[in-house]
């Protein structure tokens, strides 16, 4: 029962919202407002959980003074400051201590996050990158006439390059991005099949 | 008679004068009034169409009408709709609009009516309708429409036509290869997919080692499919990891997926006879944000060393963050995302990549359930028929053939 | 005992590091000046607004974070300045957490630059969770997930969005992340409701919206810093009208010899690896 209750509000949920897509009728979109408004209802509910979590976790750390506990404070404190000031009034407007927190600190940390891609890339791109047989001699060239003509050097050197680069982005990788989308499509679809008629379970935890 | 030449001499500069005020007052833009505008109107009398056109659980009518002449637009002022109830037969203002409109939009959705007694429109009640046009100086000149309507809402969008056939014979398919699949079991070939087997020995290395295995389910959302099709390899790994006693830390980026990721894992420890191992902590929640998660992640990797880290659901940016780190770490890593811009990263840098719909088929390669593999099936073959129907477009559109080229061209702007 | 190319082969990835940093460093403080071309799909979403008449309603969708900030901002600041150059009614809104005072920072420093009014040429709708939900609604009705503005404004209390309802009475949306949210935007928004969608992503993101862009279910695409500075060129008066500073294309300067070190690397790389392969190949040959 505690499976089969779940799986019958998923099948005939996902069946009216199916025949909800191809139907404009005043009741269908009534119902369908209706289930948008019930997923944000019940997708709230989920943060307290996620937060319960991380707050035990990191207490833990602390209290057992597992290795990078030390972590585990910052982590705690920065949640409870910025929790606490985004409880201030007028915390939202430029110049408030809430709003210098993030300028100053939130947005260079993840812009210097975003920015380590660059040296990991360059680092993958020269471990990784081997003309080790025809097909990755093909990918190799490429990656090189793409790289040049995706910036202005390119142009400079020669006026084919970016008319290379544009060819090469929208033929043979148009062509491969589309078969791997139509697949994930159809992938998609299947497996919203799947969940419909209940075959596929994994979603609730057990298989 | 002195008296009177005075008057008359008076009248006439009075005249005169007004005349010169009314030439100075006038703007050197401002169009002389044509009083025969009028019967020009009445010979270009337009002829006013209704259409229903509710959708999306609207009721709309569409009222159409031919253009007024071009000349004698600048001698009016606005097009104004007018609608009758046939229980009300007194017409209501429902819209004003510019001279050269040719349409009007009533729909039961739109809030600002001139007459507010006019209502929304509704469905199933008998509707007339006319235009007025205002001219300049004032007057109405009123048309009905050709035929009264009434709007009726739509139980089936026809411009879905073509997405709701191709629902349907996917569906078809899907219900008829389980059933093949049910009578002839497991029977179905999968192709061989190297990195799920790769799973199996990456998680025997771990135990081999005693340190731990990361599975990370990615940056999704509960309902994206490529999270989905990653519970189920979840659930392969905790039941492994439970069977040989190695540890599993699953940090999660979103509340719903982790409460998911927490129920997969102690089913797992519980078929595999090991509920007393499973602990809340091996899957936790650490934050929502992309790069705190990465940097939290990446820590994990570095400090506790872990032997094996599967990437499996969602990847966006982080993608190349993680498994770099991995591959720093020395980690043995197996990888799989539907996100085609991150799968170069990931073959860079992993071990094993599952590729798009590989990662999808992973329930039905791994669970060896006649459904699933049913289902895996049914793709297949929808793929098999898109291919086909591609293919017969090209050539159809580059042989040239007119008959052919036209409706095949057709179809494809019609879908 | 190593050879050159053993060690060439086991270089340590720090100075692979270090050579990224310095070929991002010194570019940033001697600017190399190389023309940039705009491409057609970048033309095409200029154009589009370009031809826009005034007071058309737009939705620009600031849908990134911080970290993407370096690539997205300045996206994001030539297509409001465009916006606001040609008296668009802009409404603005995020569906990314991070981004709702990143979108606010945004839209009130330009509107300042072009002395906006908040209300009646541009609204801020700020951040909601959930944004397949969120596209999906404003297909029916803004109010049903933004009954109010950032400010706590009812719509209806707004004066420019009292005409607007829904996707219907917008010219196109113009998105700026990347991502998973870009994919709602062209499943849901354009898909559904057929709205006129254009993206302007990441580089990372860039290649796989391409066939989106070739099948017309989006009408331009603005790709990395790369669109960025492209869109910058084709405002370059309004920019020098302005005197702003173009930090798209100065970045581009950086991208540059960050991309001639990749590549370079990646010859090297492979020189090593033949070297290392085939000695006595090239022995012969030499």
């Amino acid at each position: 029962m505690k499976r089969r209750i779940p799986i019958l509000i998923v099948s005939i949920t996902g069946f009216l919202l199916t025949v909800q897509y191809f139907c404009p009728h005043p009741y269908s979109e009534a119902f369908y407002n209706n289930a948008l408004d019930w997923l944000v209802i019940i997708g709230i509910f989920a943060m307290p959980l996620g937060i319960y979590s991380m707050v035990r976790i990191q207490f833990q750390k602390v209290a057992r003074q597992e290795s990078g506990w030390g972590f585990a404070v910052i982590s705690l404190i920065s949640l409870f400051v910025m929790l606490g000031l985004g409880y201030t009034p007028k915390c939202l407007e430029a110049g408030s201590f809430f709003m210098k927190l993030f300028e100053f600190i939130y947005i260079p940390i993840q812009a210097t996050m975003f920015s380590l891609l660059a040296f990991y890339i360059a680092s993958a791109a020269y471990r990784a990158f081997r003309a080790r047989n025809l097909l990755a001699s093909i990918v190799l060239v490429s990656a090189i006439l793409v790289m040049l003509g995706r910036v202005p050097i390119g142009m400079a050197i020669h006026p084919i390059f970016p008319e290379i680069a544009d060819w090469i982005m929208n033929f043979p990788n148009m062509a491969a991005q589309r078969a791997i989308n139509i697949g994930l499509g159809l992938g998609a679809a299947s497996t919203a099949i799947k969940i419909v008629l209940g075959v596929e379970r994994s979603y609730m935890g057990f298989e | 008679m002195c008296k009177t030449i005075r008057l008359l001499l008076g009248l006439v500069a009075g005249v005169v004068l007004c005349s010169l005020s009314a030439v100075c007052a006038m703007e050197p833009a401002v169009i002389s009034m044509d009083y025969s505008v009028t019967p020009r109107i009445l010979k270009s009398k337009p002829v006013a169409k209704v259409d229903d056109v509710s959708s999306d659980g609207i009721i709309a009518v569409k009222i159409t009408w031919d253009p007024l002449d071009a000349e004698i637009l600048p001698y009016i002022e606005n097009i104004l709709i007018y609608r009758s109830a046939i229980s009300d037969d007194d017409f209501k203002l429902i819209g004003t609009l510019k001279a050269e409109s040719t349409e009007y939009i009533d729909a039961s959705d739109t809030e600002a009516r001139i007459d507010p007694a006019a209502g929304p429109v509704r469905s199933n009640w008998v509707y007339y309708y006319k235009i007025g046009v205002l001219t300049r100086e004032g007057f109405i000149f009123l048309f009905s429409a050709e035929d009264y309507i009434i709007p009726q809402p739509v139980w089936f969008d026809i411009e879905k036509i073509a997405p709701f056939i191709a629902t349907l014979i996917f569906f078809i398919l899907v219900i008829g290869f389980i059933q093949v699949a049910r009578r002839r079991g497991a029977d179905l070939y999968v192709r061989p997919i190297a990195g799920m087997n790769e799973i199996d020995n990456a998680i025997g290395r771990a135990t081999e080692m005693g340190r731990p295995i990361l599975y990370v389910l990615g940056l999704g959302s509960p309902e994206d499919i490529a999270t989905i099709a990653s519970y189920t390899i979840l659930a392969r790994v905790a039941k492994k990891t439970a069977e040989f006693r190695t540890d599993l830390i699953v940090p999660c980026n979103e509340p719903i997926v982790m409460t998911i990721a927490q129920e997969t894992v102690r089913n797992a420890y519980l078929e595999a006879g090991h509920p007393d191992a499973y602990s809340d902590d091996m899957v936790f929640f650490v934050t929502s944000m992309q790069f705190a998660y990465v940097a939290a992640v990446n820590g994990l990797m570095l400090r506790e060393r872990t032997a094996t880290n599967c990437y499996f659901g969602k990847f966006y940016a982080e993608s190349l963050l993680l498994s770099e780190t991995g591959n720093i770490a020395g980690s043995i890593q197996v990888a799989g995302t539907d996100e085609v811009a991150q799968l170069p990263f990931f073959v860079t840098t992993c071990d094993y990549t599952l590729i798009g719909e590989e990662l999808y088929a992973a329930s039905a390669y791994l669970g060896r359930d006649p459904l699933l593999l049913g289902a895996l099936k049914a793709q297949d073959y929808a793929k098999a028929i898109t291919m086909v129907l591609i293919y017969l477009a090209t050539i159809a559109l580059s042989v040239n053939i007119a008959g052919i080229t036209i409706f095949v061209k057709g179809l494809i702007d019609y879908l | 005992m190593m050879n050159i190319w053993d060690k060439l082969l086991n270089l340590d990835r720090r100075f692979i590091y270090l050579a990224v940093f310095l070929a991002a460093i010194i570019p940033f403080l001697f600017p190399v000046g190389l023309e940039i071309n705009p491409t057609q799909e970048v033309i095409s979403i200029y154009n589009f607004i370009e031809e826009l008449p005034e007071g058309t309603a737009i939705l620009l969708a600031a849908d990134y974070d911080p970290q993407t900030e370096a690539e997205n901002g300045p996206q994001a600041r030539a297509l409001l300045r465009h916006m606001f150059k040609r008296n668009l009614k802009v409404i603005i809104m995020t569906l990314s957490q991070d981004g709702a005072a990143l979108a606010e920072m945004l839209t009130k420093s330009i509107a300042e630059e072009y002395e906006k009014e908040y209300g009646v040429d541009y609204t801020y709708l700020g951040y909601k969770p959930y944004p397949s939900i969120i596209i999906l609604s404003i297909g029916q009705d803004f109010r049903i997930s933004y009954p109010a503005d950032f400010y706590d404004t009812k719509l209806n209390d707004i004066p420019m969005m009292r005409e607007i309802k829904n996707y219907n009475d917008l010219a196109a949306i113009i998105q700026i992340g990347g991502g998973n949210v870009s994919n709602m935007w062209l499943t849901y928004a354009q898909e559904r409701y057929k709205v006129k969608l254009a993206l302007a992503v990441t580089a990372v993101s860039g290649p796989q919206y391409y066939a989106f862009l070739q099948s017309k279910q989006i009408f331009g695409l603005i790709g990395g810093l790369k669109g960025a500075a492209e869109y910058e060129t084709l405002l370059e008066s309004e920019y020098d009208r302005l005197h702003l500073h173009k930090k798209a294309i100065q970045g581009m300067n950086v991208q540059n010899f960050v991309h001639i070190l990749i590549i370079a690397l990646t010859i090297i790389g492979n020189i090593a690896f033949f070297m290392k392969r085939h000695p006595k190949h090239m022995k012969t040959k030499g």
